[in-house]
């Protein structure tokens, strides 16, 4: 599975980022972050298993 | 008359056919004893694979019981967003369209993008966590 790809901030029509837009964005950063943060360390556990089984 | 070279002779058929005998149940014990050792070792095979498939299955159970209390928190925090981003000072502008543009350049660099890394699916602007 790809891991989910970071998104782009959230803008005014005019280009720019008012405070609610920097806030929601960073809010998304912070979840697509926890995603992969939590793929990351469940594929890590897995591998552990996996690597034990083979010993 | 049955002479004695009559007897000796049969008797050396008899030794074939006991010595032929014997070597074709000792095939047979040898082949069976084979296939044994090949299916305790294929069972034992099976019965590790299937041992490991069981750790990983609960591992992802448990990760996807993880995920739903994390994705919960992430829907809690942005309806909690909703109302803080009402008060005045959100609406003040904090990053002009060059800091955006940098900003854009940064997302599609930690992407992948146009470095040889695969970027999976194209991402629009961030709207709220269901994004």
């Amino acid at each position: 599975m790809t891991p989910a790809p970071l998104p782009k901030v959230q803008r005014t029509d005019a280009g720019e980022m008012t405070g609610a837009q920097c806030h929601g964005s960073l809010a998304s950063l912070y979840d697509v972050a926890g995603q992969i943060r939590a793929s990351y360390i469940e594929l890590q556990k897995q591998a552990r298993i996996a690597l034990k089984q083979a010993d | 008359m049955i002479g004695l070279s009559h007897l000796a002779m049969a008797g050396a058929l008899l030794a074939c056919a006991a010595g032929i005998g014997g070597y074709y149940y000792g095939v047979g014990v040898g082949i069976a004893q084979e296939q044994a050792a090949q299916k305790r070792a294929d069972d034992a095979e099976r019965a590790a694979t299937d041992k490991l498939q069981g750790q990983l299955d609960a591992s992802t159970e448990s990760a996807q019981a993880v995920e739903l209390a994390r994705q919960g928190n992430v829907r809690e925090i942005y309806h909690e967003s909703q109302k803080v981003v009402e008060k005045p000072v959100y609406r003040t502008v904090c990053v002009d369209a060059d800091g955006v543009g940098l900003l854009d350049r940064a997302a599609a660099t930690a992407n992948g993008e146009n470095s040889g890394v695969p970027a999976g699916d194209a991402r629009a602007a961030a709207e709220g966590p269901a994004d």
